[in-house]
C-alpha cells in the first residue's frame, strides 16, 4: 500500500513533469478546480490526515481555519526544512517525485484561496533545490502553475526559499522568521500561523509528506484515505529507518504497522542485539524490547510513552552506551537551540554539561533527579517543541537503562570503554 | 559558538600547523608539493611551488581582500537579489548571503556592511543573521568544505571514526581550514543521509556509506583534480 511512493517506487520512473502526467499527475487539481474548494476541504477533513511533521495537528482543520481567515493574501507555505536527526524522507520525495509537493501545494492554495505559494527547502538539499527549481519551472510552462491555470480563474505561483541551517527552523514560527529574513526564533502562540503566519497574513503551513497525500485523497476520496491504516491517524507514513539495522530506508508502510515487523520484516532485522529505539528521532523518548509490539501511529506511540514525531526510527544495539548516547543527544541541543527562550536556552547547556560530567567520571546521582525536573520544566515553559522535548531522550534513558547511570556515577567507569572517565 | 569568529580576526591568515613562509610574502598562503609533484600535508614538504598559474590567483585574491574589493565579487548578483525581492527586501538577506558566501567563500566584513545598507538595516543586525546560521561563515574557507554530519543515526555507524581520519589526513581539527586553503573541516548536524550513514558532504557532493579507507581515497581524489587543474 504506497500513496506517496507509488510513483518513484515504477520502474523508469523520473522526476521529470513527462513522467508525472504519464502516471497521472496533475489529474487532481484538474479535479479540484472543476468543484468547489468548500467541497475539496470536506474531503481532506473526511480524511482524518493528521500533520506529518511530528505534530500531528489535523490537516483539514488547519485548512479550514486559513479558508475562513477573511484577511488577503494568504499563503501556502511548505516546511522542507527536514532538520530532525534520523529523518530523510521529504529529501526523497523532493529529489524523486517533486511536481506530486507542487501538485499538492497548488491544491491547497485553491482549498484556502491562496495565489502565492513558498517551500522552505534546507539548505544542505542541495540537490533537491536544483530539481524543485526545475519542477516549477517545467510546471509553469504547461499551465500547471501560474496564471490562470490550465485556464481556469485560478492563478498560484510557488517559490523556493533556501534555510541556511538551523534545526529550530523546522519549527513552523521559526520557519516564518526565517522567511523573512530574520533569526529563526519561534514566536509565541497563539497567534498561530493560520491567522498570523507569513508577513502576519493567513497562512497553511505544512511538512513535505503531509501535503504528498493530498492528490491521491481528492482523487480517491476522504472515505477512502480513512479506512488505510489505524483508525485514528489513517494513511499511510513514510518511516525513516535508521542505525544499526541490516536495511536502513525509507519505508511507507499503513499506519498502524507493529514496530517489530517494521524492524524484522522490511528493516532486515537489527544489526547485533538491540538494546533501545527511537521511535521519532531525537525529540522522542525511548523503547526498549520489552516495546516491540507497539503499533507505530501518533496515538498509539504516544501512549507507549514516546512520539512518532517525523517517522525517524533510529536503532540502538549493545555496543553502545546509553550515557554516552544521552550526551550526544544534549549536545545536539544544546548547538541547535535557538536561544530565544531562558528554559531552552540554559537548560540544554546544563543538561550536556551533567551529562558531559557523568561520562567523565565526575557526576552526581542528585544530576538524574535534576535531569527529571529540568525535562518537566522546559516542558512547561520553553517557547517551542525543541525545548519542550529536548530531554525526552535524556529521561527516558535514565528511566529504562538507571544502572548504566549509576555505574558510570559510582564506579566512574563505563563497561563498554565507551566513555572516557 | 565555536565555529564562529569576528570579524578581521580569523580570514586569511590564519591557520595552525607549521610552514616556511613562501616567496611572494602572501597571507597565509602555504600551496606546497615535493618536486615530483606529489601534495605532501603542510610541513612534510621538500620544495615550494613557485607556479605562475595558482600562486598569482592566490595573490590576486590576497590582494582584492586587503584592497576591500570582495564585495565586487557578488554585488552583481546581490543587486540582481535585491531587486527580485523589491517588494520585500528584508526577506533578501537570506539570499543575498548565500551568493555572497558562493562567490567569496565566506562573508566579508564590507559585504554585510553593504547588506546593510541596501536592506536599510544596522550592520549589527545583519551581523547577528549571519552569525545565527552554520551554513554562513565569517572567516575564510577552503576552496572544499568538508560537512561530516555527527547526529545520532551516523554516530551509531562510525563517524567518529570518519572524523578522526579527516583530521589524520588534513592535519587539522574541526572548523578549521587546511594551510593550502583547499579543505575546511566542519562537523555538522544531521544531513538527512541517515540512510548511507555515515555520511559526509564535499560542497554539494554526497558521500555516503563511508569508511577510514574511503574518506582517505576520496580526499586524494581531490587532491589530485588540483593537480590536474594547475
Amino acid at each position: 500500500m504506497e500513496i506517496i511512493l507509488r510513483n518513484i517506487h515504477k520502474q523508469g520512473y523520473s522526476p521529470d513533469i513527462s513522467s508525472y502526467i504519464t502516471e497521472g499527475g496533475y489529474k487532481a487539481l484538474e479535479q479540484s478546480l472543476e468543484v468547489k474548494p468548500g467541497h475539496l476541504l470536506s474531503e481532506i477533513k473526511l480524511s482524518k490526515l493528521v500533520g506529518r511533521g511530528g505534530a500531528a495537528f489535523p490537516t483539514g482543520l488547519k485548512w479550514e481555519l486559513a479558508h475562513n481567515a477573511e484577511e488577503y493574501p494568504k499563503y501556502v507555505v511548505c516546511n522542507a526544512d527536514e532538520g530532525e536527526p534520523g529523518t530523510f524522507k521529504d529529501r526523497i520525495i523532493m529529489e524523486r517525485d517533486p511536481h506530486l509537493l507542487l501538485e499538492a501545494m497548488a491544491i491547497c492554495g485553491r482549498i484556502i484561496g491562496s495565489t502565492q505559494g513558498i517551500i522552505y527547502i534546507r539548505g544542505e538539499y542541495f540537490d533537491a533545490y536544483e530539481i524543485l527549481k526545475k519542477a516549477i519551472l517545467d510546471a509553469e510552462k504547461r499551465k500547471f502553475l501560474g496564471r490562470n491555470i490550465l485556464g481556469s480563474d485560478f492563478s498560484f505561483n510557488i517559490r523556493l526559499y533556501r534555510g541556511a541551517g538551523a534545526y529550530v527552523c523546522g519549527e513552523e514560527t521559526a520557519l516564518l522568521d526565517s522567511l523573512e529574513g530574520k533569526k529563526g526564533q519561534s514566536r509565541v502562540k497563539p497567534p498561530f500561523p493560520t491567522f498570523t503566519g507569513y508577513e502576519d497574513k493567513p497562512t497553511a503551513l505544512n511538512n513535505v509528506e503531509t501535503l504528498s497525500n493530498i492528490p491521491e485523497i481528492v482523487l480517491k476520496g476522504g472515505e477512502w484515505f480513512s479506512k488505510i491504516g489505524s483508525p485514528l491517524s489513517p494513511g499511510t507514513k513514510l518511516y525513516c529507518l535508521s542505525g544499526n539495522i541490516h536495511k536502513p530506508g525509507v519505508y511507507e508502510l499503513p499506519t498502524g504497522t507493529p514496530l517489530s515487523e517494521l524492524l524484522g520484516k522490511y528493516g532486515g532485522g537489527v544489526e547485533g542485539k538491540l538494546k533501545a529505539v527511537l521511535p521519532g528521532g531525537v525529540s522522542s523518548s525511548f523503547l526498549t524490547d520489552r516495546e516491540l509490539s507497539v503499533n507505530m501511529d501518533y496515538p498509539s506511540v504516544a501512549k507507549a510513552g514516546s512520539a512518532l514525531g517525523s517517522g525517524a526510527v533510529i536503532v540502538i544495539n549493545d555496543t553502545h552506551c546509553m550515557v554516552d548516547i544521552a550526551k550526544r543527544c544534549t549536545e545536539f541541543f544544546a548547538h541547535e537551540s535557538c536561544g530565544m527562550c531562558t528554559p531552552c536556552r540554559e537548560g540544554t547547556k546544563r543538561a550536556k554539561e551533567m551529562l558531559t560530567g557523568i561520562t567523565q567520571g565526575s557526576g552526581e546521582l542528585s544530576s538524574l533527579e535534576l535531569l527529571r525536573d529540568m525535562r518537566k520544566v522546559m516542558y512547561d515553559t520553553s517557547r517551542c517543541g525543541l525545548g519542550q522535548s529536548a530531554l525526552n531522550a535524556v529521561v527516558s534513558a535514565i528511566e529504562k537503562f538507571r544502572d548504566e547511570f549509576e555505574e558510570h556515577i559510582a564506579a566512574k567507569k563505563c563497561n563498554l570503554g565507551i566513555c572516557s572517565g | 559558538m565555536e565555529r564562529k569568529g569576528g570579524q578581521g580576526d580569523g580570514g586569511v591568515g590564519e591557520t595552525t600547523g607549521e610552514s616556511p613562509a613562501l616567496p611572494g610574502g602572501y597571507p597565509g598562503g602555504s600551496r606546497v608539493y615535493s618536486a615530483g609533484g606529489n601534495y605532501l600535508p603542510a610541513g612534510k614538504h621538500e620544495y615550494s611551488c613557485s607556479g605562475y598559474l595558482r600562486c598569482d590567483n592566490f595573490l590576486r585574491y590576497a590582494q582584492l581582500e586587503e584592497e576591500g574589493m570582495s564585495l565586487e565579487k557578488c554585488k552583481a548578483e546581490i543587486e540582481e537579489i535585491l531587486q527580485e525581492y523589491s517588494n520585500n527586501r528584508a526577506e533578501a538577506l537570506l539570499p543575498c548571503l548565500h551568493v555572497a558566501q558562493e562567490k567569496c567563500r565566506y562573508l566579508p566584513e564590507d559585504v554585510i556592511s553593504f547588506l546593510a545598507e541596501k536592506l536599510e538595516q544596522p550592520k549589527a543586525n545583519v551581523y547577528s543573521v549571519a552569525s545565527f546560521y552554520s551554513m554562513y561563515n565569517l572567516q575564510e574557507q577552503g576552496k572544499y568544505i568538508i560537512r561530516v554530519c555527527v547526529s545520532l543515526p551516523c554516530y551509531l555507524n562510525g563517524s567518529q571514526e570518519i572524523l578522526n581520519s579527516l583530521r589524520e589526513e588534513l592535519n587539522i581539527h574541526e572548523g578549521e581550514t587546511t594551510q593550502d586553503k583547499l579543505f575546511t573541516l566542519q562537523p555538522v548536524s544531521c544531513l538527512g543521509l541517515c540512510d548511507v550513514s555515515p555520511a559526509m558532504m564535499i560542497n554539494e557532493k554526497v558521500y555516503g556509506n563511508l569508511t577510514p579507507q574511503k574518506v582517505t581515497e576520496i580526499i586524494s581524489q581531490y587532491r589530485e583534480g588540483e593537480k590536474e587543474w594547475r
